[in-house]
């Protein structure tokens, strides 16, 4: 039972960062038809602002928060400088230049702050563990599940409650009708970018509460886990991206579970397999509704 | 109130319109006729700004719109329901209203909901029901109410008949005559040439690309020549 309690709580931490970053991409894809693969750069974002604030004597709660922000804000730039000029253009054009991105953003990083991981102090109230009967929980993983529940209760009200949310859905159901009903595309394709940027930075706060540093790829690995997880929960609707994410964490966490330690070092190879196997059954994903975006 | 000069629209290097031009007078009910492929849907997007101009000239109560955005041409009244209805399919027929009002400032939007769907009033009966999940009528009757949320002065309205069962059809066609009626102008693209020549003001019958003829509907409508001619219909 102990086992199974853990089991849970990894399958719902690992899968809800997945989530959180697969829901990000798929804002972003639902209103323009790509997969950003700079994605997970603003994860790093993230980290190195919190990295700043910290060393400039700011609490980390606040640190935090304006962490957060500055990913989004770095999404929206994203878009302004490098997407918005090449709007209309092929899904491929867009990919590759998100690949740019990533990789001039590394070697900024890199350049400017070092390749060596830098540690961020992680407050007490986020490291260590409770002990609950003989079930061990860390308390990054409470963090990751309850940010995770938190963020994706609270986009989903923003989405089906408020007046933008409403826009935005509307504008990726049908751009060009949007537009004709007085939605500013434009405003709304931001929207979208500061939304997957928020995300990506709740993301990157629960990594970092596990790990405590940050580092130029520190975005790469779990942007590639979230790659994945758009795919298989499939990209025509949102719910298929927190699916999908979910699905991931819980394959990872069986494979943690199931196998020996000397080849637990294969769990990545193993999961990708069973993925694959997943999309020869299921090529779509889990929801495999139209999956023509937007634009 | 809307004048349209020598417009030509391309796709690439297909010719879709080759030099059209024709206007709306204000409260008119103008249709344009037509057989499959002839360029309406083109001309009425160009309108809209969703077609490429290659050429030519678009002007709305003096206002050139060539160059000004979709939301802005939403923005000085013209509504629009495109053609194949195109709600928006994962939102519900209150999401899709509320999307219609989206460049409404301080109007309470739940009033012009009520307003609007008094004169549809399937649609309050199925306001919480996802729009991809309505018949084609009532998909059709929630483009056109989406159109009216604005309050349009100028609505453009694209075969809003196709695809419907006859009785469906006639209502349609009851509808849009009660809006123009009450003042509304409106430009109507469709094939259903008996139809709207029955309740237009002035038609334009387009072959290939161009207008081949023009003049009142009553006119078109009664002169079985033209009718064969133009439109196959004897």
């Amino acid at each position: 039972m102990e086992l199974f309690i853990q089991y849970i709580l990894t399958v719902l931490s690992l899968g809800g960062i997945y989530a959180l970053l697969a829901l990000g991409l798929a804002t972003v894809f639902g209103l323009i038809g790509f997969l950003n693969f700079a994605h997970g750069d603003l994860m790093t974002i993230c980290g190195y602002t919190m990295l700043a604030c910290l060393a400039g004597g700011m609490p980390f709660p606040v640190a935090a928060v304006i962490g957060v922000i500055a990913a989004g804000l770095a999404a929206v730039s994203m878009e302004r400088v490098a997407f918005r000029p090449l709007r209309g253009k092929s899904p491929m054009t867009l990919l590759i230049t998100s690949f740019a991105i990533a990789l001039a953003l590394h070697v900024c990083f890199q350049v400017f702050i070092g390749t060596i991981a830098k540690p961020i102090p992680i407050p007490s109230v986020l490291s260590g563990y409770y002990t609950i009967g003989d079930v061990f929980v860390s308390k990054s993983q409470i963090l990751a599940i309850v940010a995770s529940v938190l963020a994706v209760l609270g986009l989903n009200y923003f989405m089906t409650r408020s007046r933008l949310g409403n826009n935005l859905r509307a504008t990726a159901a049908d751009f060009d009708v949007a537009r004709a009903m007085g939605i500013n595309a434009n405003k709304m394709i931001a929207l979208a970018f500061f939304i997957s940027g928020l995300l990506a930075g709740i993301a990157a706060l629960i990594w970092i509460a596990e790990r405590g540093s940050v580092f130029p790829t520190m975005g790469l690995s779990p942007m590639v886990k979230a790659l994945i997880a758009v795919i298989i929960g499939g990209l025509s609707h949102p719910k298929g991206a927190l699916y999908g994410g979910l699905l991931l964490g819980a394959l990872e966490a069986t494979f943690l579970f199931i196998l020996p330690s000397k080849l637990a070092l294969y769990r990545d190879a193993v999961v990708l397999v069973a993925l694959i196997l997943f999309l020869i059954y299921r090529p779509n994903g889990i929801i495999s509704t139209n999956p023509e975006p937007a634009r | 109130m809307l004048e349209v000069s020598d417009l030509v629209v391309s796709y690439g290097p297909v010719a879709a319109v080759k030099s059209i031009s024709l206007e709306v007078g204000k409260g008119e009910l103008v249709t344009v006729l037509g057989a499959n492929g002839v360029g309406k849907t083109s001309t009425l997007n160009a309108i809209m700004g969703l077609a490429p101009i290659q050429s030519g000239r678009i002007v709305y109560n003096g206002t050139l719109l060539n160059s000004q955005s979709v939301e802005a041409r939403h923005g000085i009244g013209i509504g629009f329901s495109p053609e194949g209805r195109r709600v928006f399919g994962p939102l519900t027929v209150h999401e899709n209203l509320k999307a219609g009002g989206a460049g409404l400032k301080g109007v309470d939007l739940e009033d012009r909901i009520d307003q609007v769907t008094v004169r549809f009033p399937i649609l309050r009966e199925r306001i919480a029901q996802e729009a991809a999940t309505l018949s084609g009528g009532e998909q059709q009757m929630l483009a056109i109410a989406r159109a009216l949320m604005h309050e349009p002065e100028f609505l453009i309205l694209d075969e809003p008949s196709l695809g419907l069962a006859p009785k469906i059809v006639s209502e349609m066609f009851e509808l849009i005559s009660g809006l123009h009626a009450e003042g509304t102008t409106i430009l109507l693209v469709e094939q259903n040439m008996r139809k709207s020549l029955s309740i237009a003001d002035r038609a334009y019958v387009l072959s290939l690309g161009e207008i081949t003829t023009s003049g009142p509907a009553r006119t078109l409508l009664e002169d079985p020549e033209i009718l064969d001619a133009y439109l196959g219909y004897p």
